[in-house]
């Protein structure tokens, strides 16, 4: 799933021609390099970025849980 | 046991009294008092046979266990002599690793700087490389006959019912002579295997190698070269390493009072926590041992004031008393040599590895400690720790060199340096990556990240899709929603433990948040995480005040609950 955001970031990077948003998406890529970065960020931040990388709305908790579920906590 | 009359009237008849005498004549015609170890010897009166034994035509030998030079004229009189033969057979059959000794006897008195002494494996190789053809029929069967019984086979009658037993590691251990022999001649497949696969293969060759040593089997046996050569490489603690076996036993750190010393003092908590903080759950725990050994360098900090102060100043008090070992913590890192050593030995003590300690103790000089984990054997030095500065060394990433393996197997220290540097380096490294990310998450949360971006009721929704379809147990529920709410809520909810009566006792989590200026409740039964429900306030208050539920200890009371009537509604133990 990761990778899936990893690549997600990489499309809209490449896409856009904001600066700023390029600059956000490579902060997110930098961040998501550690496999455990949705373990260590405090949650909002989690929310944001799963928002800044256009998960649908109604997705976003779902694909939050997955990222931080004890299953995830016990691969750490 | 020699008895040694009788052994030497069976060959003392038939050797020449002008070249030889034995102790028993000594004793008899001179008076001279014979020890019990020298029974066996034989004395020479010839001064000038003596000579030519020791430095004679000599032929140099090479034996399992090293080189000797033996007289040729001296092993040649040994076959051929009824006399000095049966000397050498009553060595044979006295078990004894010796085979001939010979002493000088010169002016009535035994000349104690001149002997020649020959272990049964010099004069028994002697006669296996001699070029037998030029001898005589006799000679030859007395050879074949000694060459017997060096072999395996009287090897394997000597030994085969004896029963061994030996403490080792605390626990005792019992193998029969057989069980001995059959390891000492195990194929090359099956020492092979036991090697790769014999779980206690360590303690079997303990007994083995005790058993040759204690029996001197190499001085007395023609082994053959492989089990010579295997024989070489166990000693050396190569292909199994059981050299940490009885190591480190007891501590050695108990203080006047008998109590050991690291159970004297604790730890703060949050400082022992930390220390386990960012532990690969991969690692093993000698890698732990090495992780928190690395972890301690780079908090803790060497107190050079002490070194600087007064012999009864304050700062010198304060570090010979460890019960203020209690303070250390990542902001008070201070410490001295023996500071260090002692909360690296609790530390090993909680992760269940034995060590000891040398014992001097409450000064700034040297204090070792050893500690044994499986095969390794290491040792950690108070001063290299200090004056080598594994301190500093940690801070700037360079490498560790306060920790050593004691191993004497090469392969063993290998291994042991080779997993320290992989520790180190993926600490060194987690600690540049930890910091580069927060670097990155800092700029990403100051540019781009919203306080708003999650309402509560999106918050409490996570929380409860995480726990839902969930089955944890009661305190794996109850830790992971601490995680949960120290990650998630705290800033914004209140998270009670409240205790449930009814048919059994049960605990629900009870988290409380404020939305449009009220109160909001939702309950989460432990036992079954995913019943996460809203309860109304009304419907909480009526709970406590039945009794179903109450507090499970004195905590901080549920936000906007009011229940008056002077009752702490604190669950009481049942008398």
């Amino acid at each position: 799933m990761l990778e899936n955001l990893k690549n997600r970031a990489r499309v809209i990077y490449s896409k856009s021609t904001d600066p700023n948003e390029k600059r956000k998406c490579s902060l997110i890529l930098g961040i998501l390099e550690d496999e455990n970065c949705f373990l260590k960020m405090p949650v909002e931040q989690s929310y944001q970025i799963l928002k800044d990388l256009k998960i649908p709305t109604d997705k976003r908790i779902k694909v939050l849980t997955k990222l931080t579920s004890i299953e995830a906590y016990n691969k750490t | 046991m020699i008895n040694s009359k009788i052994d030497v009237e069976k060959y003392e008849k038939f050797l020449n009294h002008n070249e030889f005498i034995t102790h028993v004549r000594l004793v008899r015609d001179y008076q001279i008092r014979i020890p019990h170890e020298s029974q066996n010897t034989l004395y020479i009166k010839d001064e000038k046979l003596f000579d030519r034994y020791k430095n004679g035509t000599l032929r140099n030998v090479k034996t399992q266990i090293g080189e000797v030079s033996i007289s040729e004229e001296l092993a040649k009189n040994f076959i051929s002599n009824h006399g000095l033969f049966l000397y050498l057979l009553s060595n044979l059959y006295n078990n004894t690793a010796i085979a001939i000794d010979i002493r000088l006897f010169k002016n009535n008195e035994i000349d104690k700087t001149s002997y020649i002494r020959l272990r049964r494996i010099d004069i028994l190789t002697m006669y296996e490389q001699m070029d037998k053809s030029l001898l005589d029929p006799k000679s030859q069967m007395r050879i074949a006959f000694l060459l017997a019984s060096s072999q395996k086979e009287t090897l394997t009658k000597k030994y085969s019912e004896m029963e061994m037993e030996e403490i080792i590691d605390g626990e005792t251990y019992k193998f029969t002579g057989k069980e001995i022999i059959d390891l000492l001649f195990l194929s090359e497949e099956n020492y092979k295997e036991l090697i790769t696969n014999d779980k206690n293969k360590e303690i079997k060759v303990l007994f083995l190698m005790n058993f040759i040593e204690r029996n001197r089997i190499l001085e007395k046996y023609i082994l053959p070269n492989e089990i010579v050569e295997r024989i070489r490489r166990l000693k050396k603690y190569e292909d199994i390493d059981y050299e940490s076996l009885n190591e480190c036993l007891a501590p050695n750190d108990e203080n006047e009072e008998g109590l050991s010393i690291v159970d004297t003092f604790e730890l703060n908590p949050d400082f022992e926590d930390s220390l386990f903080e960012g532990l690969p759950r991969t690692y093993s725990v000698i890698e732990t041992a090495l992780f928190i050994y690395t972890k301690l360098c780079e908090i803790l900090v060497y107190d050079d004031e002490y070194y600087a102060s007064a012999k009864n100043s304050d700062i010198r008090k304060m570090h010979e008393n460890i019960t203020g070992l209690c303070e250390v913590s990542k902001d008070n890192n201070k410490v001295i040599n023996y500071e260090f050593i002692l909360i690296f030995a609790k530390m090993l003590k909680i992760i269940g590895i034995r060590y000891t300690l040398s014992n001097n103790f409450g000064s700034d000089s040297g204090i070792q400690l050893k500690f044994r984990y499986k095969e390794y054997l290491v040792s950690v030095d108070g001063i290299e720790v200090i004056v080598q500065n594994d301190l500093a060394r940690a801070k700037y990433m360079e490498n560790l060199t306060g920790m050593r393996s004691l191993n004497e197997s090469k392969m063993t220290v290998k291994k042991f340096d080779e997993m320290f540097k992989k520790v180190q380096y993926e600490y060194q490294y987690s600690i540049l990556e930890q910091a580069q990310f927060n670097e990155m998450l800092a700029e990403y949360s100051m540019d781009y990240t919203d306080s708003n971006t999650m309402t509560q009721e999106e918050k409490m929704e996570y929380i409860v899709s995480l726990l839902n379809g969930k089955k944890l147990h009661n305190v794996e529920a109850l830790e992971y929603l601490y995680y949960l709410y120290n990650k998630v809520l705290y800033n914004e909810f209140q998270l009670n433990f409240i205790s449930v009566q009814g048919p059994k006792y049960e605990t629900i989590a009870l988290f409380t948040y404020e939305s449009d200026g009220e109160y909001k409740y939702i309950k989460i039964n432990l036992g079954n995480p995913s019943s996460a429900s809203e309860i109304t306030k009304d419907e909480l208050k009526q709970k406590f005040l039945t009794g179903e539920y109450a507090y499970t200890d004195h905590q901080e009371k549920i936000h906007g609950l009011d229940l008056a009537g002077g009752v702490n509604y604190v669950r009481k133990p049942k008398k």
